[in-house]
């Protein structure tokens, strides 16, 4: 084939296939529509399609958080202190000798040092500079069980503090924390006090760090002991060595108790919301939607365009208010008679969860949190008629992350001023035909 | 045009000495692997009434000449006119694609649509010992593809919400015949056969909310079917040369109802409409050694049916009358390239806002020979440019639509 008429089968090719990128006849001109549908909303009340909420507590404990808590009176209510056992001390430490060599020398006197920790400035909730205290606490505790209360809670073991609160404390040292400055408190210490912990047993029990300032609840991280050691090869010289903590927990009280008439999700342990569904068959509509279509309503996967539940926030109870924002996830409870520990299906919300800002539970307290519910909406109308879907009608309320934090959401239950309702939008058509 | 010698007379060869064409496997093998002929692309907004828009299965020599699609000098695989494969001396197959862009207003708001189509793809297979030819042709019938799109609110307790509407058709009706095509004498042919319609159509109403505070996802209604569409069709056609410069055709088509049926996950009905006899003629003639002249005419009578179309929707009689000059002058050693103009003038059968629409075009057009051995054309190309409008009460169209149709024999 020659070259030209090859350029030519091309350029041929290439002007015939111009049109492929393909754009139809599109106008706005609404009236050529083949279909007339009717959409309508229909918010539903909480006894129009539900049959219960029941708040589930105890998942989750607060060593499992990343962080502390350290509260005194905060919002009148919440006292929370955080414990911190140690670590073994360190047995040598590399010196420079007298010739000049880097040597291990295991032959070691603690000098003093400090305690060095950080405050979350996000999460964390105060009103200037914040003095905080720690003591050597004098009873050993469980880091997965200890409370306010207790030092040890677990099957067959029980063991009170002394004094609520992991009291009593020796007093070690105070510190005060600017938030001006930065977010690192640093507590100085003095021989006697790192002292105390070259026993491994006082080293285990640590310290209760407290909160003397009033109105305040701190989230604190990274609890470094940094000590000053002298060694016998070199004793003209202090030599720094970090301890890390073996173990964290916080305790605090008051402890929740029931929800009375609101729907909880977050805190720790957390707090889960169970609500049983009963999505109606039929539903009212307007005096003027049922002059186009016929009045009630038949629910159908069809019809369904999407279902969300409306919840009203209402405002946490004290010492627990928000001060970040929570993700709300929402699961099938798969076996709910076995509740609390029934197993909880996929999120229907996504890996993240409902965003929840932290003021909804503050000053904008009453406002409206819509939970995308339309597949599962769906899949309850689909199971009326199809045996082979399965789908349980009770719904967890639970945090996206558990545990996350000491506060919880909180929203308005039934029977409150604000109930949960299921809104649903509807698309009534008589269906798209070939003429 | 095809195997003959002259590809305006239909004459016969005397002594043909092939030459194998390489490239003629290859493009047996691509129209092999091209899909059916879709009356896919939008070919007009007037597609949304009835049962669309009707493209004819016409090839690049047919629309240059602005033919009806019979009474061409030489022989060809159309459709519309069956006796004209009768002179067909090797086995041959076209395939014929066809771009277009519109243009045009409703109620002075702008519209355009474009696409690329396949009209038609034919395969004509000689039986030299009986002096005949079976055909194959798969061409498009009707076009359903299209959208329209509205921007409204609706009421949702008492608050306005903005949502788009949008309907979508896509799909379309084709038919596949096969016929024979059978020379009595050097001067008369005749043709018959059998079709199927075949294709499908689906039409998607969706309703996108675009605003509903809260929600992160818009949320979608969507509701829709699939229909296939099924029917029988026979033909008939004859050709006639009553002195080597003149030639007179004609076809005449039937059809039963077309059927459209739901898929089996389809909740529409079903539906069937009445399709039209349809008579064409044409004639051509030689003017001059080199030009020669081509007029046909087709009628058609499209009636309403019961659950299917209104009779406000249909035209009723649809005429179109087209036709055109060829000029074979520009030679280069055994090689023609026909240069081609013509005009036509076509009633479209579906109403639109109540009116009937009309299209008028003026074409042109150049054959391009590619391969030939001695007086055969082998291999080449037809291609076709046409100039066009449509109007129907407020609504006008102008177009541009080319038509190249690539042709192989002998293989």
């Amino acid at each position: 084939m020659r070259p030209s008429l090859l350029v030519g089968l091309v350029a041929l090719a290439s002007w015939a296939l111009a049109g492929c990128q393909e754009k139809y006849p599109t106008t706005l001109d609404g009236d050529r529509l083949p279909v007339s549908p009717i959409t309508v909303q229909v918010t539903l009340p909480f006894e129009a399609f539900a049959e219960g909420a029941t708040a589930w507590g105890g998942y989750g404990r607060p060593v499992e958080l990343s962080s502390g808590v350290v509260a005194r009176s905060y919002q009148g209510s919440l006292d929370a202190r955080t414990l911190v056992g140690w670590s073994s001390y360190p047995t040598s430490v590399s010196v420079r000798d007298s010739t000049g060599t880097i040597r291990p020398d295991t032959s070691l006197t603690f000098v003093g040092g400090r305690m060095v920790t950080r405050i979350d400035t996000i999460t964390s909730a105060w009103d200037g500079p914040v003095t905080l205290s720690i003591g050597a606490v004098q009873q050993d505790w469980d880091v997965r069980s200890a409370s306010w209360m207790w030092s040890v809670d677990s099957v067959g073991n029980q063991t009170a503090w002394p004094e609520e609160g992991a009291g009593p404390v020796l007093p070690l040292a105070e510190a005060e924390w600017d938030p001006a400055t930065g977010d690192s408190v640093v507590f100085q210490l003095d021989s006697a006090a790192v002292a105390l912990w070259t026993d491994t047993v006082l080293g285990k029990r640590g310290i209760r760090v407290d909160a003397v300032t009033e109105g305040v609840r701190l989230n604190a991280y990274d609890f470094d002991l940094i000590l000053s050691v002298k060694a016998r090869s070199n004793p003209d010289t202090l030599v720094e060595s970090s301890v890390l903590p073996r173990r964290r927990t916080f305790i605090y009280q008051p402890v929740l108790g029931q929800p009375q008439g609101s729907l909880w999700f977050g805190s720790v342990p957390a707090w889960r919301t169970v609500l049983e569904l009963d999505v109606p068959e039929t539903v009212d509509l307007p005096p003027d939607i049922c002059a186009q279509v016929s009045c009630p309503v038949t629910l159908t996967p069809q019809a369904l365009v999407s279902a969300s539940l409306v919840l009203h926030s209402e405002a946490a109870p004290d010492g627990f208010q928000p001060t970040d924002t929570l993700r709300m996830d929402v699961r099938e409870v798969l076996e709910p008679d076995r509740m609390p520990k029934s197993p909880l299906g996929f999120s229907l919300v996504g890996t993240l969860g409902v965003s929840v800002p932290p003021e909804y539970f503050g000053e904008e307290a009453g406002s409206e949190v819509l939970v995308p519910l339309t597949n599962y909406v769906e899949g309850l109308l689909q199971a009326r008629n199809d045996s082979t879907v399965v789908i349980s009608s009770s719904l967890a309320l639970l945090s996206a992350f558990e545990p996350l934090s000491l506060y919880l959401a909180s929203f308005g239950g039934p029977g409150s001023a604000n109930p949960p309702q299921l809104r649903l939008l509807l698309t009534l058509s008589e269906g798209v035909q070939i003429r | 045009m095809s195997a003959s010698s002259d590809p305006r007379r239909g004459a016969i060869p005397r002594h043909v000495r092939c030459v194998p064409f390489k490239g003629a496997t290859v493009l047996l093998a691509l129209l092999a692997t091209l899909p059916a002929p879709r009356l896919a692309e939008g070919q007009s907004l007037l597609g949304t009434e009835g049962l669309g828009f009707p493209v004819e299965a016409l090839d690049a020599r047919a629309r240059a000449l602005g033919s009806v699609g019979v009474g061409l000098m030489g022989t060809s695989l159309l459709p519309t006119d069956p006796a004209s494969a009768s002179g067909i001396l090797f086995p041959t197959a076209e395939l014929t694609l066809q771009p277009h862009w519109g243009e045009g207003s409703l109620d002075d708001r702008a519209l355009t649509a474009r696409g690329t189509r396949f009209p038609l793809m034919a395969i004509g297979y000689p039986v030299a010992s009986v002096r005949g030819v079976a055909t194959l042709t798969i061409g498009s019938y009707l076009d359903q593809r299209w959208e329209l799109t509205r921007e409204t609110t609706v009421e949702l307790e008492g608050t306005p919400t903005q949502v788009t509407d949008a309907f979508s058709s896509d799909g379309g009706v084709a038919v596949v015949r096969v016929g024979w095509a059978q020379r009595l004498g050097d001067r008369v042919g005749v043709a018959g056969g059998l079709g199927r319609y075949t294709g499908s159509v689906t039409r998607v109403f969706t309703r996108t909310f675009d605003d509903l505070g809260g929600v992160q996802v818009p949320p979608r209604y969507e509701e829709g079917g699939r229909w296939g569409y099924g029917g029988l069709t026979a033909f008939l056609g004859a050709r006639w040369d009553p002195a080597p410069f003149l030639r007179v055709s004609g076809a005449l088509d039937w059809s039963s109802d077309l059927d459209a049926d739901p898929t089996r996950e389809t909740e529409g009905s079903p539906a069937a409409y009445d399709l039209p006899l349809q008579l064409r003629v044409g004639a051509s003639g030689e003017l001059t050694p080199d030009l020669d002249m081509t007029i046909g005419l087709t009628w058609g009578n499209w009636e309403s049916s019961g659950g299917g179309l209104e009779p406000e929707t249909v035209a009723g009689t649809v005429w179109s009358l087209g036709g055109g000059l060829e000029w074979v002058g520009l030679t280069r050693g055994f090689k023609s390239f026909p240069l081609r103009v013509g005009y036509r003038r076509s009633d479209l059968p579906f109403r639109f806002g109540g009116e009937a629409p009309t299209e008028s075009l003026v074409s042109g057009g150049i054959g391009l020979d590619l391969f030939r051995a001695e007086n055969v054309t082998l291999g080449g190309f037809d291609l076709a440019v046409e100039r066009g409008s449509r109007k129907a009460g407020s609504f006008t169209e102008d177009f541009w639509r080319g038509t190249l149709t690539v042709k192989i024999a002998g293989f």
